[in-house]
């Protein structure tokens, strides 16, 4: 059975919005409402010009092992499935918004009648998937998932900063990088067990010369899982020179990125296998 | 880190909270009294008259949160929770309002003369036939539930983990210790406005328990005020917000507690004389204190996030 997580690399988001419309279309949330099942916060940090760092940093439910909102749900209507996910059953939820306040995380949101009058004019009544009114939240969208897709919001992140893992196959490249301590949760201390991880923001230079960009499969950014798309320039190049090995230890990334400054076996090693 | 309160759970629910908690607590008392035979008296119109208003408390509470769901013809469901889901505090509250308001109503019916355009009413005849007959099972649930219902209310506040104001064990004894106060209150203003028995020694009585409840509540509000002031930023926030606000400070504090405590305190020593009036005034500010500290704890309680709302 799998186990569905997702990570997240706040150091790749580039803030497009574009897993917000994607969830939007696919789940029809109410986003004239300003209520959505994903969101993407624009966040500045630091008060000098020296240290203010635009971070855009992606929430969404986050399905937790140990989640509060199915313990206050009265109904059963929120409800943990075998493989992680955490949904909520249209037809038994009255609404009472316990779920709402039970959530740490503050990824539940209220669809009321005037929200689902409206959605009938903007998705059209026969193709609406959610017609009664409740507590609306992510579902990793479930019905892509169980059809072998990844969720809308992964498949659309134009920087891979949203990667879907299932945290029961070890052979999955997204959940080594989640087993290696790279990826943090969310508010763990509240003993929730989150299943989305954050790759924190590190202070990184890119730094690359413009005759050696030839391309996004070359471009200096770092990729998650280090697939093709994430290949950085130094790597091409090695290859190209017909080195069989990248030099890792020739600043792959910049020192103070994180993956410089943890867990790089695992992380060399997975780059070693794709290499 | 971002901080922010909740939209939620309005006044509405505060007045569930609110009616619900002395509601419960009123039927308790009040089907206490009369079934003990406190002070070898017949209680037997307090009876009627607590029951009575505890049940349209409840019933009034209840339609407060009824109107507050989103989905209304879901509501069913919630009384399957207690089999599907008995972690769920609200699921085994509306089995206990359900169960208290039923059966002190049942336990009531047999004191209550029938009105002549009843009479021909079978079901009301049955119900005060089962009521006589079973009046200790009836009686002891209604106490059992209603002592639940007081107590529920609070432990539902409880059980949202990420609001430090909340997530404590000394919100359940608060709402219970507040809704057994305000219970009493209510109880008094019916002794004097609407009863008008011969039962000196049970309102004296209930002054005294009263006054020991308040001074036990202020010891509680003195507890949660130092622990939100050193607690977590979290908790400092809500700190902030109710101590910040002039009706949580004057309203419920010193309008709500210090000033019935010191009326019911004179009372009680005789150093005040215990009259009507002094009693009513001391009651409705409890009852005022009692909505205000629901109120402000909806209102207070603060999420802490790594992102803004």
């Amino acid at each position: 059975m799998a186990h569905y997580a997702m990570l997240i690399d706040l150091n790749t988001c580039t803030g497009c919005n574009a897993c917000m419309a994607a969830c939007a279309v696919e789940n029809q949330t109410p986003f004239w409402s300003d209520k959505w099942r994903t969101k993407v916060h624009d966040i500045t940090k630091g008060k000098t010009d020296a240290d203010t760092a635009r971070i855009f940093f992606p929430r969404l439910c986050n399905h937790c092992d140990n989640p509060p909102c199915v313990t206050v749900c009265p109904t059963g209507a929120t409800y943990k499935m075998d493989n992680g996910i955490v949904d909520v059953d249209d037809d038994m939820c009255m609404g009472c918004q316990a779920c709402t306040l039970a959530c740490p995380y503050d990824e539940r949101y209220a669809l009321d009648y005037d929200d689902n009058t409206e959605k009938k004019a903007v998705f059209g009544e026969e193709t609406l998937k959610k017609t009664r009114p409740g507590v609306d939240k992510c579902n990793f969208c479930r019905d892509r998932v169980e059809d072998n897709r990844l969720p809308a919001c992964v498949e659309t992140c134009v920087g891979n900063a949203r990667q879907f893992a299932d945290l029961d196959n070890p052979n999955d490249p997204v959940t080594q990088l989640i087993n290696s301590g790279i990826a943090e949760p969310l508010m763990a201390h509240l003993g929730t067990k989150p299943n989305v991880y954050y790759i924190p923001v590190k202070k990184q230079t890119i730094h690359y010369e413009r005759d050696m960009f030839n391309g996004q499969n070359s471009e200096g950014g770092l990729h998650p899982v280090g697939g093709e798309n994430g290949t950085t320039f130094e790597r091409k190049q090695a290859a190209e020179s017909g080195q069989t090995e990248p030099a890792h230890e020739q600043a792959m990334f910049d020192v103070n990125s994180p993956f410089a400054n943890s867990s790089d076996a695992q992380m060399t090693d997975l780059l070693k296998v794709e290499a | 880190m971002f901080y922010f309160g909740q939209e939620q759970w309005n006044w509405l629910v505060a007045v569930y909270l609110f009616l619900g908690g002395m509601g419960a607590m009123v039927m308790a008392i009040s089907t206490l009294v009369h079934r003990l035979k406190v002070f070898g008296q017949d209680n037997t119109l307090l009876m009627i008259w607590g029951n009575l208003t505890g049940f349209v408390m409840l019933s009034v509470g209840s339609a407060m949160l009824f109107y507050h769901l989103l989905d209304h013809l879901a509501v069913w469901h919630v009384l399957l929770g207690v089999f599907n889901k008995p972690d769920a505090w609200i699921a085994w509250g509306t089995w206990s309002i359900i169960f208290g308001m039923i059966w002190g109503l049942v336990y009531t019916l047999p004191h209550i003369p029938t009105p002549k355009f009843l009479g021909w009413c079978q079901l009301l005849k049955f119900f005060k036939w089962f009521g006589t007959k079973y009046a200790g099972l009836m009686a002891w649930g209604t106490v059992f539930m209603s002592v639940f219902t007081a107590v529920y209310t609070g432990m539902l506040l409880q059980s949202f983990p990420a609001v430090e104001l909340w997530h404590n064990p000394g919100i359940p004894v608060l709402f219970t210790v507040s809704a057994t106060s305000t219970a009493l209150a209510s109880l008094l203003i019916l002794q004097y406005v609407v009863v008008r028995a011969d039962d000196h020694e049970l309102r004296h009585r209930f002054e005294l328990i009263d006054t020991w409840l308040i001074g036990s509540e202020i010891i509680i509000i003195a507890g949660f005020f130092f622990y939100l002031l050193n607690g977590t930023l979290n908790g400092q926030a809500s700190h902030e917000l109710l101590w910040g606000d002039p009706i949580w400070t004057y309203g419920f504090f010193v309008a709500g507690l210090i000033v019935p405590f010191l009326i019911n305190l004179g009372m009680v020593t005789h150093k005040l004389p215990s009259n009507g009036f002094l009693v009513i005034v001391s009651a409705t500010l409890i009852l005022m204190g009692g909505y205000i500290l629901r109120h402000y704890m909806l209102l207070a309680g603060i999420w802490e996030l790594p992102y803004p709302k």
